[in-house]
């Protein structure tokens, strides 16, 4: 990293940044705004509303998104590691402060500033993963061994905080969020198979002994069960996934065609904006629209870990697996939801889903990965470092 | 780095898992998807708009909304015809005045598959939870909250804001526009001003699924609650006004008898109106007797009906009454005499001009008459000489027969001969006010016109249907006589007017505007903003110089020296009242003669118009007149003295008047709008 120090200007930045992860970010973000406007334009139409009210709304939280990848790009994303300390508090504080704001569908997750209503659980799952990874790094000098018991602890401990937090609002799809996220990072952080069999054994210890121990009431155990949510539950999660599972079947290979599907349309389909955009998808743009969606997922997902791959720095490698982590889930168990593979939970389709806060999180997140990308080492440099020490393997992949 | 890589291979799985299972949605099941989708459909309802309330001029409601729980039916959901069959059963279980035959009849008036309201179907609060608590009992019904018309002050002023109803085959018929699960105006306020109460119907989309199931609401256009119509009734005086005309009629049953029979008085109909001089406002408008508003919302049986029918209850005689206005209608003759200088004039020459000397017999001298119009006419005034202002104090016929002959002397067969009907028409007599409320009468001034009319009909009648004149007319030459103006000038013969129309010309003859009079003043929306302010509309009358001073001592002394002194004497201030009483024969040998009065307060500044009238009530002086003096001191602030002793004015008010009125929410937001349908 001391080789480009003195390269590390804007136009550097730009330079080496990754054209593909932007490019790919921006597709999604596209669909997504057009699907949003397909599936409202119609119900916001019959209500004598503005019918591009609830598209526009999402087309500025990308203008904001994006403008955040940029910013993030040129930032030094090692400053993240020295200020995980002030990224934990904020995080925190945010998370508690949407216990002094009204409920919504029986959950309160939001906090609202200056009428715009904001969801601290979006921006704590890539935030998590910076203070877990600077936590979970090794420090140069490190051996390499096997992860610390005491490192290991020290993550779940600052873990545990937030995640309390997240439970009592309640919001169990991001509580699942965290589990798989910090699953990952531990294994990429150097955890041994022995630690993660043991840490999966008592957290299923813990489950069972909840459940035969009635500390979790009927209605929680239904919402764990179902991994339901309030919010995703008008009408009863199975008519949800009834609906949304007709409407992606019936868009067959070939799909209806865009702003054709007529079970989208015709709110059918509830929620079908955020939590069950995908629907839209299926419905409107059939198997061809929807695999080749995913595909742009799954490149999404190759350059956040080819980054990771190639970053010399430990932090970055860690953190960056954890928003992969993150990424990967929901949209596993999002699109897993709309075709009956998953239960109901309330988690968005990144980037694509109607939702500012989870939009400009992920925006975010990529922006920082993109910051790594700027500053990986040189192939010049990698080749000195494999040649001469032979022991740095991080930039390897 | 071998750990990022096993990630990669995970997260690979993962979506590799997606595809293939969006794979055999889409592609291996996606026809039969594809089929399950094709037979979802939205079915519509139409949500009923809450009626526009109505209030008095203080704000007071007196038809507004109320929220009732109404059951909903989607007969696809039910199931087969066996538990069509239990749930008929269930339904009819709900109400007592409902059998399961009734609830049979709801489900087969309805096309397959519409969902639709039993609106029949009568709930409460605590029916409505037992349905939505027992669904397996109830399948395919859900409860909604339908708005229902409330008339919360019972009769009063009934006939001034009429009803609502459901609307009937023919109303349906008549107005595409009006929604079979609302109400139509059907009579009074709630009538005319029917399409400014409707508002406009919401409509529901619901989706259902092939199997019939409701799974929620697609999209929904909200129901915009009717305009709110302020009326110009102040209601306590309407009340003050109602229990006086009660305990007027109670008066001439008590003291009226027929002069010929002896036969006591079985007056029960009558109607008050109280009229703003200043404006046309009806301030009060009474017809007895009234009904419940409220009967026509919950269900009225054939038999209630009848009887209210049998009582002209539903005849708002303040407008449909046609009575003979008997003397109070020598107002009308006084002003033509003014105006055309044409006074009764002595026979003898022997009294100064404009007076006559009435003989000890208070007989009439009718030398100047033609063969077919003599008769003799006799007076209750006798031995004295009257001038006009005598002549109106005391109502002396003979005066206004010397007029209207006098008339009839100087015009006859001219184009001048109807001066006096064209006074009465000039005032309103005799054709609709205009007033806003429907089926309003004309009434009748006859004249020459009418009288040749009604023998042409007579004429081209068939042979066995009953005379509409009296043969003699036909005769020529009595066609139209002398006699027939004498009996214009006090207001018998053929002579109809309506309350209404006498307080009109009341008002005319004590300002000098004959007003349109009006019932509703403004039209709000329901969020407050006035769509329609209704404006006074009046015709200015050039009246002779010193006539309106002239008039209005006149009628003065009428309450104060005159015909209805003994009705007016208990007031504290009589002076500020003026006005004539009227006693209308009907039939001089078996019934009793219609009571009149109609007066003005503050007789020197009119404010008020009173008009009264008791339907075969006896005289003038001795019902009517203490009628309209109760309403005179309410409307001037005195303690109202009773008109009949432990009669129903002394009752207390039928509410707090210290309580604010407050107009009801017309969306009473705090209930549920609805109830989602249970997947």
């Amino acid at each position: 990293m001391t080789l480009f120090a003195h390269d590390d200007s804007r136009r550097a930045v730009a330079l080496r940044s990754d054209p593909i992860l932007f490019v790919a970010m921006l597709l999604l973000i596209v669909v997504g705004i057009t699907m949003i406007y397909s599936a409202t334009a119609g119900p916001l139409e019959a209500e004598g509303l503005d019918p591009f009210g609830a598209m526009r709304r999402q087309a500025i939280w990308a203008g904001i998104g994006i403008i955040a990848f940029l910013l993030l790009s040129f930032l030094d994303y090692k400053e993240l590691q020295h200020f995980a300390w002030a990224i934990y508090v904020v995080t925190l504080l945010a998370l508690a402060a949407t216990f002094f704001f009204p409920e919504l569908n029986g959950a309160r997750r939001w906090i609202l500033i200056g009428g715009v209503s904001i969801q601290p659980s979006e921006f704590a799952k890539p935030a998590m993963a910076a203070v877990l990874a600077a936590s979970l790094a090794r420090r140069r000098d490190d051996d390499g061994g096997p992860l610390t018991w005491r490192t290991l602890f020290r993550a779940l401990v600052l873990l545990a905080v937030p995640a309390l937090l997240i439970v009592m609002q309640p919001d169990l799809g991001t509580m699942l969020v965290f589990i798989f996220m910090v699953a990952v990072m531990l294994w990429s952080a150097g955890a041994s198979l022995r630690q993660l069999g043991l840490l999966a054994g008592l957290a299923g210890v813990g489950a069972w002994l909840a459940v035969r121990l009635d500390l979790l009431k009927a209605y929680q155990l239904a919402r764990l069960t179902s991994f339901a949510d309030p919010e995703a539950d008008p009408l009863g999660n199975a008519y949800n996934q009834l609906q949304s599972v007709t409407a992606i079947g019936s868009g067959q290979f070939a799909g209806k065609g865009l702003f054709q599907g007529n079970l989208t349309q015709l709110s059918f389909v509830p929620e079908q904006e955020s939590d069950f955009i995908f629907t839209a998808i299926g419905e409107q743009l059939g198997f061809i629209g929807g695999a080749i969606f995913i595909a742009v997922y799954a490149v999404l997902l190759w350059r956040l870990l080819v980054i990771a791959g190639t970053s010399d720095d430990d932090f970055a490698r860690v953190m960056l697996t954890g928003v992969a982590a993150v990424i990967a889930f929901q949209v596993f168990v999002n699109i897993g939801m709309t075709v009956r593979l998953m239960p109901v939970t309330g988690l968005p389709l990144p980037l694509v889903s109607s939702g500012g806060s989870s939009l400009l999180a992920t925006a975010m997140a990529l922006g920082v990965a993109n910051s790594v990308w700027a500053r990986r080492p040189s192939t010049r440099a990698q080749a000195q470092r494999r040649s001469g020490k032979g022991m740095e393997l991080t930039g390897q992949y | 780095m071998i750990r990022v890589g096993t990630l990669g291979i995970v997260f690979s799985i993962m979506l590799g898992i997606l595809v293939t299972k969006l794979w055999f949605v889409q592609i291996a099941q996606g026809a039969d998807y594809e089929a399950s989708a094709a037979g979802q459909q939205v079915k519509p309802l139409s949500t009923v708009a809450p009626r526009g309330t109505i209030v008095d001029s203080t704000g007071r409601e007196i038809a507004g909304i109320v929220r009732q729980p109404t059951l909903i039916v989607d007969p696809t959901r039910v199931g087969d015809e066996e538990a069509v069959e239990a749930l008929i059963q269930e339904i009819a279980g709900l109400d007592d005045a409902i059998s399961s035959v009734d609830v049979r009849a709801m489900f087969d008036a309805v096309p397959v598959d519409q969902l639709f309201f039993l609106d029949d179907v009568v709930l409460d609060a605590d029916d409505a939870l037992f349905v939505l608590g027992n669904r397996d009992r109830f399948p395919g019904v859900d409860v909604e909250w339908t708005p229902v018309r409330t008339y919360p002050l019972g009769s009063i002023a009934a006939h001034v804001v009429g009803y609502a109803a459901a609307p009937s085959a023919e109303d349906l018929e008549e107005n595409a526009d009006l929604d079979r699960n609302g109400t139509v105006g059907k009579a009074g306020v709630e009538r005319y001003y029917d399409a400014a109460l409707q508002g406009e119907q919401g409509l529901r989309y619901y989706n259902i699924l092939p199997s019939g199931q409701i799974i929620g609401l697609s999209s929904e256009e909200a129901a915009i609650p009717g305009h709110t119509i302020t009326l110009t009734l102040d209601l306590e005086t309407q009340v003050v006004a109602e229990r006086a005309l009660v305990d007027g009629i109670a008066l001439s049953r008590a003291t009226q008898t027929q002069d010929v029979t002896d036969a006591p008085s079985e007056a029960s109909t009558g109607s008050v109106v109280v009229l703003d001089a200043r404006t046309g406002d009806v301030v009060a408008m009474v017809s007895y007797p009234a009904y419940e508003p409220q009967a026509f919302v919950e269900g009225i049986d054939g038999r209630q009906y009848q009887e209210l029918l049998d009582k002209k209850a539903f005849n708002n005689l303040a407008i449909q009454g046609l009575f003979a206005p008997g003397s109070t209608f020598k107002a009308v003759t006084y002003l033509t005499a003014y105006a055309e200088g044409i006074y009764a004039i002595d026979a003898t020459q022997q009294t100064p001009e404009g007076t006559i000397r009435i003989n000890t017999e208070g007989r009439l001298d009718v030398a100047q008459l033609e063969e077919s119009s003599q008769k003799v006419f006799y007076d209750h005034c006798y031995d004295v000489t009257v001038d006009l202002h005598v002549g109106f104090q005391e109502s002396c016929n003979i005066y206004f027969w010397q007029t209207a002959l006098n008339i009839w002397e100087q015009h006859k067969n001219s184009d001048d001969e109807g001066i006096l009907q064209d006074t009465a028409r000039l005032l309103g007599i005799g054709s609709e006010t205009g007033v806003d409320l429907p089926f309003e009468a004309d009434g009748r001034i006859p004249d020459r016109e009418l009288f040749e009319e009604l023998a042409e009909q007579q004429l081209l009648r068939d042979e066995d249907q009953p005379n509409i004149i009296h043969p003699s007319r036909l005769e020529p030459g009595s066609l139209w006589v002398g006699g027939d103006l004498m009996n214009v000038a006090i207001g018998q013969g053929d002579v109809l007017a309506t309350p209404l129309q006498m307080a009109v010309a009341y008002a005319g003859l004590a300002t000098g505007t004959v007003w349109e009079p009006r019932v509703v003043s403004a039209i709000a929306d329901f969020t407050g903003t006035i769509v329609d302010d209704v404006e006074p509309v009046g015709t200015e009358i050039d009246m002779p110089e010193g006539f309106l001073a002239d008039f209005r001592s006149d009628m003065q002394r009428v309450t104060n020296a005159g015909t209805a002194e003994g009705a007016f004497s208990v007031m504290a201030q009589p002076w500020l009242t003026g006005g004539k009483t009227g006693t209308a024969d009907v039939d001089p040998l078996t019934k009793l003669p219609h009571s009149w009065f109609v007066g003005v307060v503050p007789v020197d500044a009119p404010q008020y118009v009173v008009a009264v009238v008791v339907e075969e009530g006896g005289a003038g002086s001795a019902v009517a007149a203490p009628v309209a003096r109760a309403v005179m001191q309410h409307l001037i602030g005195e303690d109202v003295d009773p008109v009949i002793e432990g009669g129903k004015l002394g009752d207390p008010l039928p509410w707090d008047s210290s309580e604010i009125p407050e107009p009801g929410d017309p969306f009473l937001g705090d209930l549920p709008d609805t109830l989602e349908a249970s997947p």
